[in-house]
């Protein structure tokens, strides 16, 4: 049976791939970014490109606000120990 | 002796949850809500070490700190710079005096650990044994 700690763990392993996955999500946004100028709907791309932009730094806001959360959780539930 | 911590950020959420991160460890925590705050909390709090965002309303946080060298009664004390948006920001924001640029979303256990090596790297390391 997991304990607590290796929740939080899991936690933190599920968090890395997050973040690799918006990272990935960020540079793909990037390449689009990169053929925009020379595409005939340009316009519209460029916003969508926007929008784009603006999803993805909001869902790392949120992502982080959780993840900081959950760390902080983390410590209420180790008897609030300094672990670093 | 408590060591402060100052917290930039405009989104509550953020503000917040790291916060209450940073006192579960033991830090005093003094929050702003965006550059023009934090320049006046860095003034009048003396913290020991600033965690700021970069895209705030008013003045952002590379603004802040170009703002914060500048001033005479600025004592100069590690800077996290943190941010969420695509552009590069490392090289204004290096330039402006932060000590560490990193990118959101990051594990908090290691911002933790990079807070711990700054403030222990600072000439007020001594302060660190909490």
């Amino acid at each position: 049976m997991k304990t607590a700690v290796d929740l939080f763990d899991d936690i933190d392993r599920l968090g890395e791939q997050i973040v690799v996955q918006m990272d990935s999500l960020e540079a793909s946004r990037r390449e689009l970014d990169k053929v925009i100028e020379s595409h005939p709907a340009k316009d519209v791309l460029r916003r969508i490109s926007a929008t784009l932009d603006c999803t993805t730094a909001s869902l790392r806001e949120l992502f982080q606000a959780l993840w900081f959360r959950t760390a902080g959780l983390r410590r209420l539930v180790s008897g609030n120990e300094k672990t670093t | 002796m408590s060591i402060k911590i100052l917290v930039v950020e405009d989104s509550v959420e953020t503000r917040d949850s790291l916060t209450v991160l940073l006192e579960l460890c033991g830090y005093d925590v003094v929050v702003a809500n965006d550059g023009q705050q934090g320049l006046a909390r860095a003034l009048s709090d003396a913290p020991d070490l600033i965690v700021t965002d970069v895209r705030m309303p008013a003045v952002n946080g590379i603004e802040m700190l170009r703002e914060l060298r500048k001033h005479p009664g600025y004592r100069p004390v590690p800077v996290v710079v943190v941010t969420g948006y695509s552009k590069d920001y490392a090289n204004e924001a290096f330039a402006a005096g932060a000590d560490r640029v990193i990118a959101k979303p990051l594990n908090p256990e290691h911002l933790l650990r990079l807070v711990d090596n700054l403030l222990n790297e600072s000439p007020r390391g001594d302060l660190t044994n909490l």
